[in-house]
């Protein structure tokens, strides 16, 4: 039973990197009502972002992350102004908007490749003195201690925008019905254009995706706990079909 | 109407006997032999950085080659492919459309399911590619990850030593920590791991994270400097299996400093062996003039080569061996470990 400790910390630690990549992702699909398939490049192009102005210019560390959070902020933003607001104006079907997704998420792919080639890069010479920690029993380094940290931060400041806020009513009323909020004077436009560059940052139903975000990682840290981890794979999208058959509302009722 | 249907027809069998002549290669008239080699290696995706050393390897293989004998004209053909399937459409393209008999390749996965592919067409495949008492097997989910560890496995069993921890890992995921976690249950003394560039160097990292200090060995296709500049600080004592450095080279001394201004880079083990395969295939094929039976025996013939990965032997099963020593990571350099 050892053991233990050190599995909650690795599912809390991969939980961690899910919820962030699921708020965004559930923000788009919650307002723009598709499957932005092209989003995981958008993380990605913050990635690269940072590893461009901190690593190869040699600016600080909090000013590439910045810039990085503001590119792909902008990409996402552009992306929907150009493609996806058009293709949303003639009433596409949900299959057009995410085969033009696919398209966004190949080309920004190649366009990366084309810049930093395809070989690995990292930021880890940033990052020098990584201290480990360990917490009953459980072992972890400050950057997976801050990637926690950053999605406690997130999900706290996304929840008393959707909540507090005008934007968030705004937000919350087109993911309800986009129609009758435009009949009720919300510039649909607008606030869709602002989730794209804040989910480059849904309310789907934001608590739901966290939960899954964790209930995923701690299926797959603690499912190949007793069994070879080769099918980690197979636990995932087994719990994903699960849900879909039995619970295809999601963890929570909207 | 009917002399333009001629003309037709006759435009018809000019271009077909035309391509049927560009896809035979062989001789020219000029009395150059052409001489198509395909290449089906990972150019994107996680090991896109091994793809790229290869064909570097290759490319400059053609260069010497053509630049020694005026008579051969070298065309490489490249595909990208790791994944079966992608091999798989990638082997396909090579042989039906590009006319090739020689592919090489790089990953184990791809290779082999497809000589169900390359042998019935006669098309020849060629892969590129402590003392301790409790030992625990990282590995990844390929028939070289898997072949690594039955044989060293095997062997470590033989000599009285016990296994503790035997983790298989899909190919695409870069997050081991539960993996580790399990493997430092075991308490092993050694840790053998069976990856490539970042992902190896992430599985250093992770398992330094965790706080499990025992010996990390790899094997000969972990000289590579993705691994140590992801792996960082953690790559320090890493062991690796290498070919022997006093041979290195000496198949042509002027490789690696051509290697060198060409690519700014020195040549790792995927360029240096990707360079010996073309130069065996080549010298295989202007021998036996393109007839892919007697390269298959010519190059089962190869004893003691000194070629620039080292001195290759290849048996008549078509295995490939060279002397080895050992290596460890110190300074942040792999450097020669014991004798």
């Amino acid at each position: 039973m050892d053991i233990v400790p050190q599995l909650i910390t690795n599912s809390l630690i991969a939980g961690s990197i899910y919820a962030i990549l699921t708020l965004g992702f559930n923000l788009t699909y919650g307002t723009a009502k598709f499957i932005d398939m092209g989003y995981g490049v958008l993380a990605v192009i913050g990635g690269y972002s940072v590893f461009y102005f901190s690593k190869l210019l040699g600016l600080p560390l909090w000013l590439g992350a910045l810039l990085g959070i503001t590119i792909s902020g902008l990409v996402s933003y552009l992306a929907y102004t150009f493609i996806y607001k058009p293709l949303r104006a003639r009433k596409s079907s949900g299959a057009v908007l995410l085969i033009a997704s696919l398209g966004v998420l190949t080309a920004l792919q190649a366009v990366i490749a084309i810049l930093f080639t395809s070989q690995f890069q990292t930021l880890s010479s940033l990052l020098s003195g990584n201290r480990i920690f360990e917490l009953f029993g459980g072992t972890f380094t400050a950057v997976q201690l801050s990637i926690f940290g950053i999605g406690v931060v997130l999900f706290t400041v996304l929840a008393f925008l959707l909540k507090y806020t005008l934007f968030g009513k705004a937000v919350t009323a087109i993911s309800d019905d986009e129609e009758v909020s435009k009949i009720v004077g919300i510039n649909t436009d607008r606030i869709v254009g602002c989730i794209f560059f804040i989910s480059g940052g849904g309310i789907g139903n934001i608590y739901g995706g966290i939960a899954g975000a964790f209930l995923l990682a701690f299926a797959e840290n603690f499912g190949i706990w007793k069994i070879a981890g080769e099918w980690k794979g197979a636990i995932t999208f087994g719990l994903l079909i699960m849900f879909l058959l039995w619970r295809p509302q999601g963890i929570f009722k909207r | 109407m009917k002399k333009t249907l001629w003309i037709i027809i006759a435009l018809f069998v000019v271009v077909f006997v035309w391509l049927s002549a560009e896809r035979e290669g062989g001789s020219s008239a000029t009395g150059t032999m052409q001489i198509k080699i395909g290449a089906a290696i990972p150019l994107t995706g996680n090991y896109a950085s091994i793809g790229e050393n290869i064909k570097r390897g290759l490319d400059t293989a053609k260069r010497d080659i053509e630049a020694k004998d005026r008579s051969l004209s070298i065309e490489l053909l490249y595909e990208d492919g790791c994944q079966p399937k992608d091999v798989t459409s990638a082997l396909q393209k090579l042989i039906a459309v590009n006319n090739v008999k020689v592919i090489n390749q790089f990953c184990a996965i791809g290779l082999v399911p497809s000589l169900e592919i390359t042998e019935p067409k006669g098309v020849i495949s060629v892969g590129i590619a402590a003392k301790a008492k409790k030992a625990a097997f990282i590995y990844y989910n390929t028939q070289f990850g898997k072949d690594y560890r039955k044989y060293i496995g095997e062997r470590f069993t033989e000599l009285g030593g016990q296994i503790v921890g035997d983790e298989m890992t899909p190919l695409d995921v870069l997050d081991f920590r539960t993996n580790l976690t399990k493997i430092k249950e075991g308490k092993p003394d050694v840790i053998f791991v069976t990856q490539l560039t970042g992902a190896l160097g992430t599985v250093i990292k992770q398992t330094r994270d965790l706080g499990i200090q025992v010996p990390l060995i790899g094997n000969y296709q972990n000289e590579d400097p993705v691994v140590l500049s992801v792996a960082g600080a953690a790559a320090e004592g890493f062991i690796i299996s290498s070919a022997d450095p006093s041979i290195l080279g000496k198949g042509d001394p002027n490789f690696k400093q051509e290697f060198e201004e060409q690519y700014n880079v020195q040549p790792d083990v995927f360029a240096s062996n990707a360079y010996d395969a073309l130069q065996l295939e080549v010298a295989a094929y202007a021998s036996c003039k393109g007839d892919t039976a007697c390269m298959k025996t010519e190059l089962h013939k190869v004893s003691d080569y000194r070629g620039v990965s080292g001195t290759i032997t290849i048996d008549e099963n078509g295995i490939a061996s060279k002397p080895t020593i050992f290596k460890i990571v110190k300074d942040g350099k792999f450097v020669q470990y014991g004798n």
